[in-house]
């Protein structure tokens, strides 16, 4: 594969992480503060930042374990060029560290409205005795999407051809994605205004979910 | 002061998320939109520039 087409691959995929985080900091302000959904890029570069690098910690971690367990199934003939398979291990391997860390997701929402107090460490106090709720809370809203994902994935497994179907289903596959990350982050929010309720603030919650 | 209250609705809270998406289902449409035109700008423009750069 040439230099050029791979160097041009990452670049696309760069856009869809930047896409799939614009897009959920404007879904946590829109919940939180009731600001109007129409921002494609967040006007405070500093969040932006700030939420990018709390998702590269977030994803950096599951893509390590992932690697090693697919480094490991290949080396004892578990999967072999399998797509789904190795999906199915990322999956997990995501999922492992979202059951770890569920307690600290709420930063995700805290950071996107500017709320500097509430580190991972802030938020996982907070929600104390409330592990298996954030978790199994996150799993509603995520695991949907991510089958419908790993069905696509699975429609479009084979000899890759530049055809418009596969085309179609790997876009149709990457929105399905970015959805569900959407209703997670919703979810975060709510969960959010429940937990710092008691705190005065000037934020204003979307007036059809008040 | 962070309030502590001992029951967070999670059930509650996931049908919320569900409903926000369905309620700006529009929003979603067109951040997809706008963000498909630039990754689609970008898968065309990145692979050109850089053979245009490794052949000069």
């Amino acid at each position: 594969m040439p230099l050029s087409t791979l160097l041009g691959g990452l670049a696309e995929f760069v856009v869809l992480v930047a896409a799939s985080i614009c897009m959920s900091i404007a879904w946590h302000r829109w919940i939180i503060l009731g600001e109007p959904l129409n921002r494609v890029f967040p006007e405070r570069t500093d969040i932006l930042a700030a939420y990018t690098w709390r998702v590269l910690v977030f994803v950096l971690v599951p893509v390590a374990v992932s690697v090693a367990a697919i480094v490991w199934m290949m080396r004892n003939r578990v999967v072999e060029e399998d797509v789904s398979g190795t999906d199915a291990v990322v999956y997990i391997g995501t999922t492992l560290v979202v059951a770890a860390l569920a307690r600290s997701l709420l930063a995700f929402s805290a950071v996107a409205v500017g709320d500097k107090e509430l580190t991972f460490r802030a938020a996982w106090r907070l929600t104390a005795g409330h592990w298996w709720r954030f978790f199994l809370g996150y799993l509603a809203c995520d695991l949907p999407f991510t089958m419908t994902t790993l069905w696509l994935n699975e429609l479009i497994a084979g000899p890759a051809d530049e055809s418009f179907a596969r085309s179609a289903l790997e876009y149709l596959a990457t929105v399905v994605d970015v959805m569900g990350s959407l209703v997670c982050a919703a979810f975060l929010s709510f969960a959010y205004l429940h937990f710092t309720s008691g705190r005065p603030s000037a934020r204003e919650p979307a007036g059809y979910f008040s | 002061m962070r309030s502590d209250k001992l029951k967070f609705d999670a059930l509650n809270a996931v049908w919320a998320a569900y409903r926000a998406l369905a309620a700006r289902l529009d929003r979603f449409v067109y951040f997809v939109v706008i963000w498909s035109a630039v990754g689609a700008v970008v898968a065309v423009v990145v692979p050109e520039v850089l053979e245009w750069s490794l052949e000069g």
